[in-house]
Protein backbone atom coordinates (compact mmCIF):
# COMPACT_ATOMS: atom_id res chain seq x y z
CA UNK A 1 0.00 0.00 0.00
CA UNK A 2 1.53 3.22 -0.75
CA UNK A 3 1.77 6.31 1.50
CA UNK A 4 -1.03 8.65 -0.41
CA UNK A 5 -3.42 6.06 -0.09
CA UNK A 6 -3.32 5.71 3.78
CA UNK A 7 -6.20 7.69 5.79
CA UNK A 8 -5.16 9.56 7.87
CA UNK A 9 -8.73 10.17 9.40
CA UNK A 10 -8.66 6.37 9.89
CA UNK A 11 -5.19 6.74 11.76
CA UNK A 12 -6.34 9.19 14.31
CA UNK A 13 -9.64 7.74 15.28
CA UNK A 14 -8.06 4.13 15.68
CA UNK A 15 -5.57 5.63 17.44
CA UNK A 16 -8.07 7.30 19.94
CA UNK A 17 -10.59 4.10 20.23
CA UNK A 18 -7.25 1.44 20.34
CA UNK A 19 -6.88 1.33 24.11
CA UNK A 20 -11.38 1.29 24.55
CA UNK A 21 -11.31 -1.07 22.19
CA UNK A 22 -8.65 -3.02 24.46
CA UNK A 23 -10.61 -2.61 27.44
CA UNK A 24 -13.74 -3.64 26.23
CA UNK A 25 -12.63 -6.89 24.84
CA UNK A 26 -10.86 -7.46 28.30
CA UNK A 27 -14.18 -6.16 30.21
CA UNK A 28 -16.05 -8.78 28.49
CA UNK A 29 -13.77 -11.61 28.76
CA UNK A 30 -13.19 -10.97 32.50
CA UNK A 31 -16.90 -10.49 33.47
CA UNK A 32 -18.26 -13.34 31.15
CA UNK A 33 -19.90 -15.04 33.86
CA UNK A 34 -21.60 -11.83 35.42
CA UNK A 35 -22.68 -10.16 32.27
CA UNK A 36 -23.27 -11.13 28.70
CA UNK A 37 -20.10 -11.72 26.57
CA UNK A 38 -17.88 -14.10 27.68
CA UNK A 39 -14.38 -15.78 26.23
CA UNK A 40 -15.13 -16.26 22.56
CA UNK A 41 -17.06 -12.66 22.04
CA UNK A 42 -13.59 -10.79 23.88
CA UNK A 43 -11.17 -12.60 21.94
CA UNK A 44 -13.18 -11.88 18.91
CA UNK A 45 -12.89 -7.96 19.95
CA UNK A 46 -9.14 -8.54 20.90
CA UNK A 47 -8.44 -10.09 17.63
CA UNK A 48 -10.02 -6.62 16.10
CA UNK A 49 -7.77 -4.60 17.53
CA UNK A 50 -5.26 -6.17 15.96
CA UNK A 51 -7.05 -5.94 12.30
CA UNK A 52 -7.73 -1.97 13.21
CA UNK A 53 -4.10 -1.54 13.85
CA UNK A 54 -3.29 -3.71 10.42
CA UNK A 55 -5.32 -0.69 8.78
CA UNK A 56 -3.04 1.94 10.26
CA UNK A 57 0.20 0.29 9.37
CA UNK A 58 0.17 -2.43 7.61
CA UNK A 59 3.34 -4.04 8.49
CA UNK A 60 4.23 -7.34 8.64
CA UNK A 61 6.18 -6.87 12.51
CA UNK A 62 3.62 -9.35 14.35
CA UNK A 63 5.17 -12.91 15.18
CA UNK A 64 2.90 -15.38 14.01
CA UNK A 65 4.91 -17.93 14.44
CA UNK A 66 4.74 -17.07 18.39
CA UNK A 67 0.91 -16.42 18.00
CA UNK A 68 0.50 -19.78 17.43
CA UNK A 69 2.50 -21.21 20.05
CA UNK A 70 0.39 -19.44 22.52
CA UNK A 71 -2.43 -20.39 21.01
CA UNK A 72 -1.46 -24.28 21.09
CA UNK A 73 -0.75 -23.91 24.97
CA UNK A 74 -3.77 -21.94 25.47
CA UNK A 75 -5.95 -25.10 24.06
CA UNK A 76 -3.80 -27.83 25.95
CA UNK A 77 -4.83 -25.77 28.83
CA UNK A 78 -8.37 -25.37 28.23
CA UNK A 79 -8.64 -29.40 28.14
CA UNK A 80 -6.83 -29.59 31.27
CA UNK A 81 -8.21 -27.37 33.20
CA UNK A 82 -11.71 -29.01 33.48
CA UNK A 83 -9.97 -32.13 33.73
CA UNK A 84 -8.01 -31.04 36.52
CA UNK A 85 -11.17 -29.26 38.46
CA UNK A 86 -12.61 -32.69 37.67
CA UNK A 87 -10.24 -34.50 39.68
CA UNK A 88 -9.89 -32.18 42.72
CA UNK A 89 -13.70 -32.21 43.13
CA UNK A 90 -14.93 -28.54 43.44
CA UNK A 91 -17.28 -27.51 45.92
CA UNK A 92 -17.17 -23.98 46.82
CA UNK A 93 -18.41 -21.15 45.23
CA UNK A 94 -15.39 -19.26 44.98
CA UNK A 95 -13.74 -22.44 43.32
CA UNK A 96 -16.48 -22.56 40.46
CA UNK A 97 -15.78 -18.58 39.60
CA UNK A 98 -12.43 -19.40 39.72
CA UNK A 99 -12.77 -21.64 37.05
CA UNK A 100 -15.36 -19.83 35.24
CA UNK A 101 -12.90 -16.52 34.83
CA UNK A 102 -9.53 -19.10 33.78
CA UNK A 103 -11.45 -20.83 31.31
CA UNK A 104 -12.69 -17.72 30.17
CA UNK A 105 -9.60 -15.82 30.22
CA UNK A 106 -8.18 -18.82 28.20
CA UNK A 107 -10.82 -18.87 25.75
CA UNK A 108 -10.48 -15.79 25.09
CA UNK A 109 -6.65 -15.87 24.78
CA UNK A 110 -7.00 -18.81 22.50
CA UNK A 111 -10.08 -17.43 20.18
CA UNK A 112 -8.12 -13.84 19.60
CA UNK A 113 -4.83 -15.56 18.20
CA UNK A 114 -6.41 -17.79 16.76
CA UNK A 115 -8.61 -15.09 14.42
CA UNK A 116 -5.10 -13.08 14.45
CA UNK A 117 -3.74 -15.79 12.78
CA UNK A 118 -6.33 -16.45 10.21
CA UNK A 119 -6.28 -13.08 9.49
CA UNK A 120 -2.51 -11.67 9.12
CA UNK A 121 -2.25 -15.05 7.43
CA UNK A 122 -4.65 -14.03 4.88
CA UNK A 123 -3.60 -10.80 4.14
CA UNK A 124 0.66 -11.18 4.28
CA UNK A 125 1.05 -14.84 2.99
CA UNK A 126 -2.39 -14.99 0.62
CA UNK A 127 -0.88 -14.46 -2.76
CA UNK A 128 -3.10 -13.68 -5.89
CA UNK B 1 -39.89 -1.62 16.82
CA UNK B 2 -38.54 -5.30 15.57
CA UNK B 3 -40.65 -5.47 12.80
CA UNK B 4 -39.13 -2.22 11.43
CA UNK B 5 -35.44 -3.64 11.29
CA UNK B 6 -36.45 -7.44 9.85
CA UNK B 7 -38.29 -5.59 7.02
CA UNK B 8 -34.99 -3.13 7.13
CA UNK B 9 -32.80 -6.42 7.01
CA UNK B 10 -34.95 -8.05 4.18
CA UNK B 11 -34.15 -4.16 2.71
CA UNK B 12 -30.18 -4.20 3.59
CA UNK B 13 -29.76 -8.12 1.96
CA UNK B 14 -31.24 -7.45 -1.67
CA UNK B 15 -29.34 -3.97 -1.89
CA UNK B 16 -26.05 -5.87 -1.04
CA UNK B 17 -27.14 -8.68 -3.67
CA UNK B 18 -28.42 -5.83 -6.39
CA UNK B 19 -26.11 -3.71 -6.28
CA UNK B 20 -23.53 -4.01 -9.16
CA UNK B 21 -20.31 -2.45 -7.20
CA UNK B 22 -18.43 -5.21 -4.48
CA UNK B 23 -17.49 -2.61 -2.14
CA UNK B 24 -20.59 -1.02 -1.48
CA UNK B 25 -22.24 -4.43 -1.31
CA UNK B 26 -19.51 -5.80 1.29
CA UNK B 27 -21.18 -2.20 3.06
CA UNK B 28 -24.63 -3.20 2.67
CA UNK B 29 -23.44 -6.73 4.25
CA UNK B 30 -21.45 -4.85 7.45
CA UNK B 31 -25.52 -3.06 7.85
CA UNK B 32 -27.03 -5.90 7.42
CA UNK B 33 -25.11 -7.57 10.25
CA UNK B 34 -25.15 -4.49 12.42
CA UNK B 35 -29.04 -4.40 12.21
CA UNK B 36 -29.25 -8.36 12.77
CA UNK B 37 -27.11 -7.79 15.74
CA UNK B 38 -29.09 -5.68 17.24
CA UNK B 39 -32.46 -7.76 16.13
CA UNK B 40 -30.39 -10.42 18.22
CA UNK B 41 -30.97 -7.76 21.01
CA UNK B 42 -34.11 -6.88 20.95
CA UNK B 43 -35.06 -10.58 21.15
CA UNK B 44 -33.25 -10.86 24.56
CA UNK B 45 -29.80 -12.91 23.18
CA UNK B 46 -27.02 -10.00 24.20
CA UNK B 47 -23.95 -12.89 23.96
CA UNK B 48 -25.37 -13.61 20.56
CA UNK B 49 -25.81 -9.65 20.05
CA UNK B 50 -21.94 -9.50 20.89
CA UNK B 51 -20.68 -11.93 18.55
CA UNK B 52 -22.61 -11.15 15.77
CA UNK B 53 -21.45 -7.39 15.65
CA UNK B 54 -17.91 -8.25 16.03
CA UNK B 55 -17.84 -10.93 13.66
CA UNK B 56 -20.08 -9.77 11.36
CA UNK B 57 -19.79 -6.33 11.13
CA UNK B 58 -16.05 -5.92 11.78
CA UNK B 59 -13.87 -8.93 10.64
CA UNK B 60 -16.14 -10.24 8.08
CA UNK B 61 -16.54 -6.37 6.44
CA UNK B 62 -12.66 -6.49 6.90
CA UNK B 63 -11.90 -9.54 5.45
CA UNK B 64 -13.96 -8.95 2.26
CA UNK B 65 -12.65 -5.92 1.84
CA UNK B 66 -8.98 -7.15 1.40
CA UNK B 67 -10.11 -9.90 -0.60
CA UNK B 68 -11.31 -7.43 -2.84
CA UNK B 69 -8.22 -5.21 -2.73
CA UNK B 70 -6.05 -8.50 -3.25
CA UNK B 71 -8.07 -9.41 -6.16
CA UNK B 72 -7.99 -6.45 -8.45
CA UNK B 73 -8.09 -7.89 -12.47
CA UNK B 74 -8.62 -5.76 -15.02
CA UNK B 75 -10.30 -7.30 -17.62
CA UNK B 76 -9.37 -5.58 -21.05
CA UNK B 77 -11.42 -6.74 -24.47
CA UNK B 78 -9.18 -6.22 -27.29
CA UNK B 79 -11.34 -6.44 -30.84
CA UNK B 80 -9.51 -4.73 -33.91
CA UNK B 81 -12.13 -4.90 -37.22
CA UNK B 82 -8.80 -4.54 -39.88
CA UNK B 83 -8.46 -7.23 -42.57
CA UNK B 84 -4.73 -8.63 -43.30
CA UNK B 85 -2.93 -5.98 -45.13
CA UNK B 86 -0.82 -3.42 -43.05
CA UNK B 87 -0.29 -5.63 -40.29
CA UNK B 88 2.71 -4.40 -39.03
CA UNK B 89 1.21 -0.85 -38.72
CA UNK B 90 -1.77 -2.72 -37.03
CA UNK B 91 0.68 -4.35 -34.80
CA UNK B 92 2.48 -1.11 -33.49
CA UNK B 93 -0.48 0.61 -33.03
CA UNK B 94 -1.87 -2.24 -30.79
CA UNK B 95 0.89 -2.34 -29.07
CA UNK B 96 1.12 1.09 -28.14
CA UNK B 97 -2.44 1.47 -26.97
CA UNK B 98 -2.12 -1.80 -24.78
CA UNK B 99 0.68 0.07 -23.38
CA UNK B 100 -1.01 2.82 -22.36
CA UNK B 101 -3.77 0.60 -20.72
CA UNK B 102 -1.27 -1.85 -19.06
CA UNK B 103 0.57 1.74 -17.37
CA UNK B 104 -2.27 2.68 -16.11
CA UNK B 105 -2.74 -0.86 -14.51
CA UNK B 106 0.84 -0.55 -13.15
CA UNK B 107 -0.26 2.54 -11.51
CA UNK B 108 -3.37 1.34 -9.61
CA UNK B 109 -1.55 -2.04 -8.87
CA UNK B 110 -3.79 -3.69 -10.94
CA UNK B 111 -3.65 -7.01 -12.83
CA UNK B 112 -3.94 -6.85 -16.51
CA UNK B 113 -6.18 -9.22 -18.32
CA UNK B 114 -6.01 -9.07 -21.84
CA UNK B 115 -8.39 -10.98 -23.87
CA UNK B 116 -8.40 -10.96 -28.02
CA UNK B 117 -11.71 -11.45 -29.35
CA UNK B 118 -13.70 -11.30 -32.57
CA UNK B 119 -17.16 -10.17 -31.22
CA UNK B 120 -18.13 -6.99 -31.27
CA UNK B 121 -19.05 -4.54 -28.86
CA UNK B 122 -22.27 -5.41 -27.87
CA UNK B 123 -22.03 -8.92 -28.08
CA UNK B 124 -19.21 -8.23 -25.16
CA UNK B 125 -21.24 -6.22 -23.35
CA UNK B 126 -24.09 -9.00 -23.75
CA UNK B 127 -22.13 -12.19 -22.52
CA UNK B 128 -18.79 -10.81 -20.49
CA UNK B 129 -18.23 -9.35 -17.78
CA UNK B 130 -15.56 -6.80 -18.78
CA UNK B 131 -14.08 -3.22 -17.46
CA UNK B 132 -13.05 -1.99 -20.45
CA UNK B 133 -13.13 -2.66 -24.33
CA UNK B 134 -10.79 -1.45 -26.70
CA UNK B 135 -12.14 -1.50 -30.49
CA UNK B 136 -9.36 -0.60 -33.33
CA UNK B 137 -10.85 -0.37 -36.77
CA UNK B 138 -8.46 1.27 -39.06
CA UNK B 139 -6.67 4.71 -37.59
CA UNK B 140 -9.29 5.02 -34.89
CA UNK B 141 -9.14 3.47 -31.63
CA UNK B 142 -12.26 3.38 -29.44
CA UNK B 143 -12.58 2.83 -25.76
CA UNK B 144 -15.44 1.80 -24.21
CA UNK B 145 -15.42 1.55 -20.29
CA UNK B 146 -17.46 -0.38 -18.22
CA UNK B 147 -19.69 2.04 -15.97
CA UNK B 148 -19.58 -0.92 -12.83
CA UNK B 149 -15.60 -0.44 -12.72
CA UNK B 150 -13.91 1.93 -10.60
CA UNK B 151 -12.00 2.86 -12.67
CA UNK B 152 -13.11 4.41 -15.70
CA UNK B 153 -12.65 8.13 -14.05
CA UNK B 154 -8.78 6.95 -13.63
CA UNK B 155 -8.34 5.56 -17.07
CA UNK B 156 -10.10 8.22 -19.09
CA UNK B 157 -8.16 11.28 -17.83
CA UNK B 158 -4.90 8.87 -18.24
CA UNK B 159 -5.77 8.19 -21.90
CA UNK B 160 -6.75 11.78 -22.14
CA UNK B 161 -3.43 12.85 -20.85
CA UNK B 162 -1.14 10.41 -22.05
CA UNK B 163 -2.82 10.33 -26.04
CA UNK B 164 -2.81 14.33 -25.96
CA UNK B 165 0.67 14.55 -28.35
CA UNK B 166 0.16 10.86 -30.05
CA UNK B 167 -2.49 12.32 -32.31
CA UNK B 168 -4.43 8.57 -32.15
CA UNK B 169 -7.65 9.30 -32.97
CA UNK B 170 -8.71 8.13 -29.65
CA UNK B 171 -12.68 8.21 -28.53
CA UNK B 172 -13.76 7.51 -25.08
CA UNK B 173 -16.86 5.82 -24.29
CA UNK B 174 -18.92 4.86 -21.07
CA UNK B 175 -21.29 2.03 -21.75
CA UNK B 176 -23.45 4.00 -23.69
CA UNK B 177 -23.32 7.12 -23.85
CA UNK B 178 -19.98 8.77 -26.11
CA UNK B 179 -17.64 11.32 -25.80
CA UNK B 180 -14.89 12.77 -27.87
CA UNK B 181 -11.22 12.83 -26.52
CA UNK B 182 -7.99 13.80 -28.16
CA UNK B 183 -7.79 15.45 -31.16
CA UNK C 1 -34.87 -32.50 -11.28
CA UNK C 2 -34.78 -28.56 -10.24
CA UNK C 3 -39.12 -28.94 -10.12
CA UNK C 4 -38.65 -31.46 -7.70
CA UNK C 5 -35.88 -29.95 -5.50
CA UNK C 6 -37.82 -26.54 -5.50
CA UNK C 7 -41.48 -28.37 -4.45
CA UNK C 8 -39.13 -30.26 -1.72
CA UNK C 9 -37.81 -26.79 -0.47
CA UNK C 10 -40.98 -25.39 -0.76
CA UNK C 11 -42.48 -28.34 2.02
CA UNK C 12 -39.42 -27.86 3.83
CA UNK C 13 -40.29 -24.32 4.70
CA UNK C 14 -44.25 -25.09 4.90
CA UNK C 15 -42.72 -27.80 7.83
CA UNK C 16 -40.56 -25.18 8.98
CA UNK C 17 -43.15 -22.17 9.39
CA UNK C 18 -46.00 -25.02 10.83
CA UNK C 19 -43.36 -26.09 13.82
CA UNK C 20 -42.40 -22.72 14.50
CA UNK C 21 -45.97 -20.97 14.67
CA UNK C 22 -47.86 -24.19 15.36
CA UNK C 23 -46.36 -23.87 18.59
CA UNK C 24 -42.86 -25.75 19.75
CA UNK C 25 -43.76 -26.48 22.79
CA UNK C 26 -46.24 -29.28 22.19
CA UNK C 27 -43.78 -31.04 19.55
CA UNK C 28 -40.64 -30.51 22.14
CA UNK C 29 -40.77 -30.81 25.60
CA UNK C 30 -38.29 -28.40 27.26
CA UNK C 31 -37.90 -29.39 30.64
CA UNK C 32 -34.05 -29.34 30.34
CA UNK C 33 -34.65 -25.62 29.59
CA UNK C 34 -36.61 -25.10 32.89
CA UNK C 35 -34.12 -27.41 34.62
CA UNK C 36 -31.18 -25.32 33.40
CA UNK C 37 -32.63 -22.24 34.12
CA UNK C 38 -33.84 -22.96 37.73
CA UNK C 39 -30.79 -24.36 38.65
CA UNK C 40 -27.95 -22.84 37.04
CA UNK C 41 -26.78 -19.93 39.65
CA UNK C 42 -26.41 -23.16 42.20
CA UNK C 43 -25.05 -25.75 39.82
CA UNK C 44 -22.53 -23.53 38.09
CA UNK C 45 -21.69 -20.18 40.03
CA UNK C 46 -22.78 -17.94 37.28
CA UNK C 47 -25.00 -15.32 37.13
CA UNK C 48 -25.32 -15.16 33.47
CA UNK C 49 -26.63 -18.48 32.22
CA UNK C 50 -25.08 -18.80 28.65
CA UNK C 51 -21.82 -19.38 30.29
CA UNK C 52 -22.87 -21.41 32.81
CA UNK C 53 -24.54 -23.53 30.15
CA UNK C 54 -21.03 -23.28 28.42
CA UNK C 55 -18.69 -23.80 30.46
CA UNK C 56 -20.29 -25.97 33.11
CA UNK C 57 -23.11 -28.38 31.74
CA UNK C 58 -21.85 -28.80 27.95
CA UNK C 59 -18.18 -27.69 28.27
CA UNK C 60 -17.53 -30.84 26.06
CA UNK C 61 -18.79 -29.31 23.58
CA UNK C 62 -16.85 -25.99 24.11
CA UNK C 63 -13.45 -28.05 24.27
CA UNK C 64 -14.88 -29.83 20.69
CA UNK C 65 -15.78 -26.30 19.25
CA UNK C 66 -12.30 -24.61 20.48
CA UNK C 67 -10.40 -27.39 18.61
CA UNK C 68 -12.50 -26.91 15.45
CA UNK C 69 -10.87 -23.45 15.53
CA UNK C 70 -7.75 -24.65 16.31
CA UNK C 71 -8.01 -27.35 13.42
CA UNK C 72 -8.90 -24.77 11.17
CA UNK C 73 -5.75 -21.82 11.71
CA UNK C 74 -4.05 -24.91 11.17
CA UNK C 75 -5.99 -25.90 7.73
CA UNK C 76 -5.42 -22.01 6.66
CA UNK C 77 -1.37 -22.13 7.76
CA UNK C 78 -1.06 -25.07 5.74
CA UNK C 79 -2.86 -23.61 2.77
CA UNK C 80 -1.90 -20.30 2.40
CA UNK C 81 0.81 -19.85 -0.26
CA UNK C 82 3.95 -19.32 1.25
CA UNK C 83 5.76 -16.32 -0.65
CA UNK C 84 9.22 -18.72 -0.71
CA UNK C 85 10.06 -20.62 2.05
CA UNK C 86 11.29 -17.71 4.33
CA UNK C 87 7.68 -16.82 5.31
CA UNK C 88 7.78 -18.43 8.92
CA UNK C 89 11.16 -16.55 9.69
CA UNK C 90 10.14 -12.97 9.92
CA UNK C 91 6.28 -14.12 10.12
Amino acid sequence: MAEEYRSRIISIIIGVLYPFILLFGFYIILNGHLTPGGGFQGGAILSAVLMSRYLVSPNQDIRLDSLQIVEKMAYALIVAVPLLFLLMGVGGRLDKTVYLVLMNALIGIKVSCGLSIVFFRFVFYESR
Amino acid sequence: MLKVFLVLMVVFAVMAVQTPKLRQAVVYLGIFSLISSFVYLLYSAPDVAIAEAVIGSTLATILYLVALKKYAVYTIYFTDTVDSGLEEAVAARRARILELVEGFCTERELEAHVIYTAEGKEQIQQNHSYDLIVMQEGEAVTVCGSRESYHVDGIRSHLLEKDKGAGNRLRFQVQTEEEEVGP
Amino acid sequence: MRRALMVLWAALLLVLFMVVYGGLDQVLPNTLQEQYVANFQEDTGARNAVTGIYLDYRVFDTLFEALMLLVSVIGIIHFSVHEGEGGDRHG
